[in-house]
């Protein structure tokens, strides 16, 4: 075969140089000897190419299979046939096929949910024997007519991951892998998770209905919400607590609380039982008391449990128990939940009636007339002081007013005879009226705009005392308290 | 002329032939051929052998490949922009066709290119194949410096492109990233001033990112990659050739020649070359199909993940960073300078000049493991091993408050609702 090769290749030149004596100095033992073209040094090369490729077809076959077997395609054959069977097959020809979606600009919105929940407006899919994937949506000429899908979509209202095409990451349910997504949805399974009796009704989603509804005082089909906001104005956190500017500084400021990241609740911290009135560590860190109580990890369960006792989570927190039961709990937590910062286009804010729970009224006139009462205010005081020089109780009614103090939340920021947020309390009884302690101690609001005492307190320990809603015989009692506990030096 | 024959010229005239019938042929083959003509036309049987170099400068070459061209279909769909960047990336994963595989092809081969090119470092170095041996033109050196630069510039490419899906993953890697390059003294606030364009990450800092990444260091790197293998044409072929060279000169040393023979590039060493190729193919193949990539919240500005944690391969950094520095009433360690420049630099830069102050013998070019290289190579061995311990450590036994934890202990973050 050799022979049979021209002699132009460069490695065939050298040798046949005409000045070089022929089979005297020849190059050739010194070179290795070339190889034939054929002689395949790799014989497994070309199997392995083979086997290759195979493996190749195989693995491209397993990615196309996924690529064209997409989770939702199930649900749309079958939304199809329901569509035959209910409506012929003319109305099933028009049943879109594909990834569907509804896209709000204005919201930056992409809502894909549509592809499996494919009846979403068909009228005439409402019934029970449609299974619930494909039911029409609830309420098309009430609620809908007020939030059309088009201006709205889905996640709006309902919470989760429009993006998604599959149901683990558009639903965000978070067993095995993590879904990174912080909208949940706000349907049953989250609602039966916290164990809500009205779990069918999605309770959950009163969260994002006011996320918008913010400003209004009730809405109607939020009963949780309007609940929260009743408290909220009952209990006076505005005392406390600061929305858009208003309030006290004692607690943090609270507008956008919903926005907070997750990542910034230590749910690792010990969780404090109180005993004897005193905070002390439970043995148990915040997660592992709610996963004692079946709740799940998160920040809505952080809430729970800092509504049924602040000082079980802040040992040292200011914020009084309110005694709040399961419900009023709830209620408060969405409230927090739904204190989102968000951006509404103007066309998406709603026209309200009342200014509500988040914008508190001030009384400005009642700041400005102070000055003109202040003389006669601070003359009658100590005028009246006089008139009670020996202190007298009556041990029944101090004893209740011993557990108001308690209860009521003021040892959070007073003692008896040390300096905490508040002046200590020891012999107040003595320092001051009757009247004047009444009055600071049913409306501490009202007494710092008016009293001069007060604001000259408020000065001194620059944090307003907030009103905890006691009654006219509680302060009586709390004062009988007060009393005997001056008698106790 | 029949049809038949003129459309085969115009199939040799385009393509070579894969099949020749003689050396001449052969020759021909490589040397007209525009993707072949920088290859030889005969190689040595043993450095296309799979123990020699076990390939892995070819691996890195198709993954850039693979990621060149996965690169350039997302060009055509992502958006560099703060607002849009992450959507256009769940659009990839939930509504484009293909999108989803095409993103984690893109995704798996940028890491696989990064282990993939420090193998190919690691190779070199034990079989001291920066070495000359006894060739007088041969200057491989150099080629480890380039190669050096090679790896810099792959680590630079998979930094850019970690950015880019703007999710909380992506920002705060690339922040602890700038702010490591911020504790360099003196100039450091204007290497993060440059590198993030103004103050903060934002739009500017993506848009340089994205030119960067586009543009900028794939072209240096073909460039490069361009030169790194016209050199090994100037070292008159792979190291491990200095062997055979030996072996006729010093009969004394009794060099193994087995593999000294020659190989026809066409067919030969192109069907290895494609077999390498195919073969990194399937693989980055088969990780796109078995394994998503991850894509987080979108970044957020407002709140840090905790732990926040950089990119695998700069890990190593970051956790020196943490554990160099050090606060005593009477002194402070700067640890960004200390574990983020100083460390690291010195690493590099020894790395780069040992290549140049190597005395072993001339035998110790192009074999593993050789004798006379032994406290080198555990030298060597010893650094790799505290950046991969570094790096597995700070991976699964750092969690919140970068405080020590088991993997499995992690303390679980609490969910909204
Ligand atoms: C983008 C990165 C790189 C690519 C694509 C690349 C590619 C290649 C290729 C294809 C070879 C032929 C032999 C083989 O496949 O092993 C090679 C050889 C070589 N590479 Fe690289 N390389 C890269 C990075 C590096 C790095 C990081 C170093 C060292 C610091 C390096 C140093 C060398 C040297 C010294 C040789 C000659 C080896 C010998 O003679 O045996 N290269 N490179």
């Amino acid at each position: 075969m050799e022979k049979k090769l021209p002699n132009n290749g460069p490695e065939d030149k050298k040798p046949t140089a005409p000045q070089q004596k022929p089979a005297a100095k020849k190059p050739a033992p010194k070179r290795p000897k070339l190889p034939d073209v054929k002689d395949d040094p790799f014989p497994m090369d070309s199997w392995l190419i083979y086997l290759v490729s195979i493996i190749g077809a195989f693995i491209f076959g397993v990615a196309a299979y996924k690529e064209f077997n997409p989770e939702y395609k199930k649900y749309q054959v079958e939304f199809k046939r329901l569509i035959e069977m209910k409506f012929g097959t003319e109305a099933a020809e028009k049943v879109p096929m594909g990834v569907q979606q509804i896209w709000v600009k204005d919201l930056n919105r992409v809502d894909r949910c549509i592809t499996c929940h494919m009846g979403y407006e068909w009228r005439g899919l409402e019934g029970e024997d449609v299974p619930e994937v494909f039911r029409t949506h609830p309420d098309l000429d009430g609620l809908i007519a007020k939030h059309p899908f088009k201006d709205y979509g889905c996640t709006t209202c309902h919470g989760g991951q429009g993006y998604a095409t599959n149901m683990k990451e558009a639903h965000v349910i978070q067993k095995g892998k993590k879904v990174r997504w912080l909208e949940p949805l706000l349907g049953k399974e989250k609602a039966k998770e916290y164990k809500f009796a009205d779990w069918q009704k999605m309770p959950l989603m009163e969260i994002n209905c006011n996320t918008c509804h913010r400003h209004e005082d009730s809405l109607p089909g939020t009963p949780y919400i309007n609940l929260a906001k009743k408290l909220w104005n009952e209990k006076g956190c505005i005392g406390c607590h600061k929305l858009f500017g208003e309030g006290g500084d004692i607690g943090p400021d609270l507008t956008y609380e919903g926005s907070k990241s997750h990542e910034s609740f230590d749910i690792h911290a010990p969780y404090y039982v109180i005993k004897n009135g005193k905070p002390v560590p439970s043995g148990r860190t915040i997660a592992q008391e709610m996963k004692r109580r079946g709740l799940p990890l998160s920040v809505f369960s952080w809430h729970l449990l800092h509504f049924e006792e602040p000082r079980s989570i802040t040992p040292t927190s200011a914020m009084p128990n309110f005694g709040l039961n399961e419900k009023e709990k709830r209620a408060l937590a969405m409230l927090m939940m739904s204190w989102k910062r968000v951006n509404l286009p103007a066309k998406y804010i709603p026209k309200m009636e009342g200014r509500g729970a988040a914008a508190p009224k001030v009384d400005t006139a009642a700041a400005d007339t102070t000055a003109e009462t202040a003389d006669t205010a601070v003359a009658d005081t100590t005028a009246k002081m006089e008139e009670t020089p020996k202190v007298s109780y009556d041990p029944e009614l101090a004893k209740r007013g011993e557990e108001l103090f308690d209860r009521k939340g003021c040892t959070a920021c007073h003692d008896l005879d040390s300096r905490k947020v508040g002046p200590p309390l020891r012999d107040v009884a003595a320092r001051r009226d009757h009247e004047w302690l009444k009055h600071m101690i049913m409306k501490p609001d009202s007494m710092i705009l008016n009293d001069p005492i007060a604001q000259e307190l408020l000065q001194e320990f620059s944090v307003p005392m907030t009103n905890q809603n006691v009654s006219e015989e509680e302060a009586k009692a709390i004062i009988e308290f007060l009393k005997k506990a001056a008698t106790e030096k | 002329m029949t049809l038949k024959e003129r459309l085969y010229k115009v199939w040799r005239a385009l393509v070579w032939t894969f099949d020749p019938a003689d050396r001449s042929e052969a020759g021909k083959a490589i040397t007209r051929n525009f993707w072949l003509h920088w290859f030889p036309p005969r190689m040595t049987k043993k450095s296309l052998s799979w123990s020699y170099s076990f390939w892995l400068g070819t691996i890195s070459w198709v993954l850039f490949v693979i990621l060149t061209i996965t690169g350039i279909v997302l060009m055509f769909l992502y958006i560099p922009s703060v607002e849009r960047a992450y959507w256009t990336i769940k659009d990839l994963e939930y509504a484009v066709s293909w999108g989803w595989f095409l993103r984690n092809m893109h995704r798996w081969a940028a890491h696989m290119m990064v282990a993939a090119v420090f193998l190919h470092m690691m190779r070199v170095f034990y079989t001291g194949a920066y070495k000359n041996g006894i060739s007088h033109m041969a200057r491989r050196e150099i080629n480890w410096t380039v190669g050096m630069i090679l790896l810099v510039l792959t680590l630079l490419l998979s930094y850019t492109g970690y950015l880019l899906p703007w999710d909380q993953l992506a920002y705060w890697a690339i922040t602890i990233g700038v702010k490591i390059a911020e504790s360099v003294p003196i100039i450091g606030p204007q290497i993060k001033f440059i590198m993030a364009g103004g103050t903060e990450l934002g739009q500017p800092t993506l848009i340089r990112f994205y030119a960067l990444h586009v543009v900028g260091l794939p072209v240096a790197l073909l460039l490069l990659f361009s030169y790194h293998m016209w050199r090994i044409r100037k070292d008159e072929g792979l190291a491990v050739v200095e062997q055979f060279r030996l072996a006729k000169k010093r009969k004394d040393l009794q060099i193994d020649t087995s593999g000294d023979e020659p190989v026809y590039s066409t067919p030969w060493a192109v069907r290895r070359i494609v077999l390498v190729s195919m073969a990194t193919l399937v693989w980055v193949m088969f990780l796109a199909t078995f394994l998503d990539s991850p894509l987080e919240e979108p970044a957020d500005p407002s709140w840090t993940p905790n732990p926040a944690k950089a990119p695998w391969y700069f890990l190593w950094l970051q956790e020196l960073l943490a554990i160099t520095t050090i606060r005593t009433p009477w002194f402070t360690i700067n640890g960004g300078f200390v574990g983020g420049v100083l460390i690291p630099g010195l690493m590099g830069l020894a790395a780069t000049v040992w290549a140049f102050l190597d005395k072993s013998p001339p035998e110790a070019t192009g074999v593993w493991f050789h004798k006379s290289r032994t406290v080198q190579n555990i030298v060597f061995t010893l650094g790799v091993l505290f950046i991969v311990g570094l790096i597995i450590f700070a991976m699964y036994f750092r969690g919140p408050n970068w405080n020590v934890y088991w993997p499995w202990a992690w303390p679980e973050i609490p969910e909204i609702i």
